[in-house]
């Protein structure tokens, strides 16, 4: 076996609603290598969250295997596991009546990590997203792009391996996206995690990842894994490079031909 | 300094409105000669709980007082752990709620009767009283505070396989505490309410049997010091709540 530490195979994830079983996502088969950047991009309603969620341990799969190292999943993700994940949502997500400090310590209460050496962590990541003074502040008094900042860090507390990302700055506008987007770069560099990132926006998903798969709507599915071959570090500039255009091209295609699908079956 | 200037405001609004029902009333009862056991005046009112508080007022006072904390104090602790736990156990909440309901609607000065006939007229039976009337609308409001969960604050505990018993302490409980907050202070304005119904009811003791008691003896200005004194005692619960919440509930949602 090469260095593969997430995959999933044959997923199916059904929910039962009062029209009858909606099938939110089928047949997803991938594999995500140690230190990879995939990005997970489709339209809305194409299940990225639900692949997310399942990898993430809060929803459980109807049918098929998640693979987390050696360890195989056929019915949820749970247990210690967990704890190699970390999960940023698409809303901060921060506890409103915890200060930042005991936002920042709660994944350690729950994964049972005390001592000095995670405090210190911690203090580093709020001095690595330049929020040190915030310590003490609750998540109200913050604006809405530290609180992601916040939410971001609160996912890497307990060091874990691999960081899971909702499309964790649709929220923000988009000055403040791109910024966390650099950083999100940076943050990766710096530790080598591997990250599994949701987002809508083709260009965002060109800009962060390594490799993109590309998902289509009724049922979701993965259709399409483009790897993308593009010099680090990146920069703002790299939108200029000509197979970043063609990427680009390629993604929007492939979403817009199967959205076009759709659209004929439809009428 | 514009938000110091409101706080101010915000605490002369209500002084002056006082001061103005005030002179108000003590004007249109010295202007049209009412009769002081129709309607007294204020500065009359005020004289006689002065006059008589220690000798006339005092143990009343202090029985009706007794009698709502005892009853509080079990009420507001018992309240929210049965909110916790229906809210927890969906079947139980069913189960359960419609009868609730019944409680708080039916008017608990029929119940009073009942219960003074099963368990005598003492305290006893006013401080179930308090209970039989807190305990329901504690109970709703925390189950609605329980209930009120964001979807995504579970998610992230469920994203760190937190245990039921975690996500309860770290998440529900503290997201509920508003709406608990919301439940005590209601359940102590229940609370006054209930002793004073109940010893309207029956007894011979308390605040609320003072003020027939004087009524009927068209001591009028005495049943109305004993009125004050039921507000007072009601405020002060109210004010002493809100103090307790503020300090609880330091964050902004």
């Amino acid at each position: 076996m090469n260095d593969t530490i997430i995959k999933m195979q044959d997923v199916e994830k059904i929910y039962p609603t009062k029209k009858g079983p909606l099938v939110a996502v089928q047949d997803v088969n991938f594999a995500i290598n140690k230190e990879d950047f995939v990005s997970l991009v489709g339209p809305s309603g194409c299940g990225k969250s639900t692949i997310i969620r399942i990898l993430g341990g809060i929803l459980d799969q109807t049918r098929g295997t998640v693979t987390y190292f050696d360890r195989e999943f056929s019915s949820g993700v749970k247990g210690d596991i967990l704890s190699k994940i970390g999960f940023v949502f698409q809303s901060h997500n921060l506890l409103p009546w915890l200060s930042i400090k005991k936002n920042l310590s709660l994944p350690l209460e729950i994964f049972k990590l005390s001592g000095a050496k995670w405090e210190k962590r911690i203090d580093e990541l709020l001095e690595m997203v330049g929020l040190t003074a915030y310590k003490n502040a609750y998540p109200a008094e913050l604006s809405s792009g530290m609180q992601q900042r916040i939410g971001v860090i609160r996912a890497l507390v307990h060091d874990p391996e691999i960081l899971l990302m909702d499309e964790p700055f649709g929220s923000l506008d988009s000055i403040t996206r791109e910024l966390l987007n650099f950083e999100l770069l940076s943050i990766w560099q710096k530790t080598r995690k591997t990250i599994l990132f949701i987002t809508h926006n083709v260009e965002e998903s060109i800009l962060l990842s390594s490799r993109v798969f590309v998902m289509a709507t009724n049922p979701g599915r993965i259709i399409e894994a483009i790897d993308i071959d593009l010099p680090r570090p990146r920069t703002q500039s790299i939108s200029n490079d000509p197979r970043y255009l063609e990427y680009e091209a390629t993604i929007t295609g492939l979403i817009d031909q199967f959205r076009g699908v759709d659209a004929v079956e439809e009428v | 300094m514009k938000k110091k200037d409101f706080s101010r405001l915000n605490f002369l609004a209500p002084v002056l409105v006082f001061i103005v029902i005030f002179i108000s009333w003590e004007t249109i009862v010295n202007v049209f000669h009412i009769p002081r056991q129709v309607l007294p005046s204020p500065v009359n009112i005020f004289k006689s709980l002065f006059d008589n508080f220690i000798p006339l007022l005092s143990s009343h006072f202090l029985i009706t007082l007794r009698t709502i904390l005892t009853g509080f104090v079990i009420a507001v602790p018992t309240g929210i752990l049965l909110g916790a736990v229906l809210s927890q156990y969906k079947i139980l909440e069913k189960a359960i709620s419609p009868y609730v309901i019944i409680l708080v609607t039916t008017p608990l000065i029929v119940l009073v009767p009942l219960f003074m006939l099963w368990l005598g007229f003492g305290t006893n039976v006013r401080i179930l009283a308090v209970i039989a009337q807190a305990i329901p609308v504690i109970m709703l409001n925390s189950i609605t505070g329980f209930n009120s969960v964001e979807k995504t604050k579970l998610e992230l505990m469920e994203s760190l396989g937190a245990t039921k018993w975690q996500t309860f302490v770290k998440v529900t409980f503290p997201n509920a505490l508003s709406h608990v907050f919301t439940g005590i202070t209601l359940g102590g304005v229940f609370s006054t309410i209930s002793v004073i119904s109940a010893e309207i009811v029956g007894g011979k003791t308390g605040l609320g049997n003072r003020i027939i008691y004087f009524s009927g003896f068209i001591e009028t200005e005495l049943a109305f010091a004993c009125i004050l004194l039921v507000i007072l005692i009601g405020v002060t619960l109210a004010t002493s709540i809100g103090v307790v919440r503020d300090t609880v509930i330091k964050w902004k949602n």
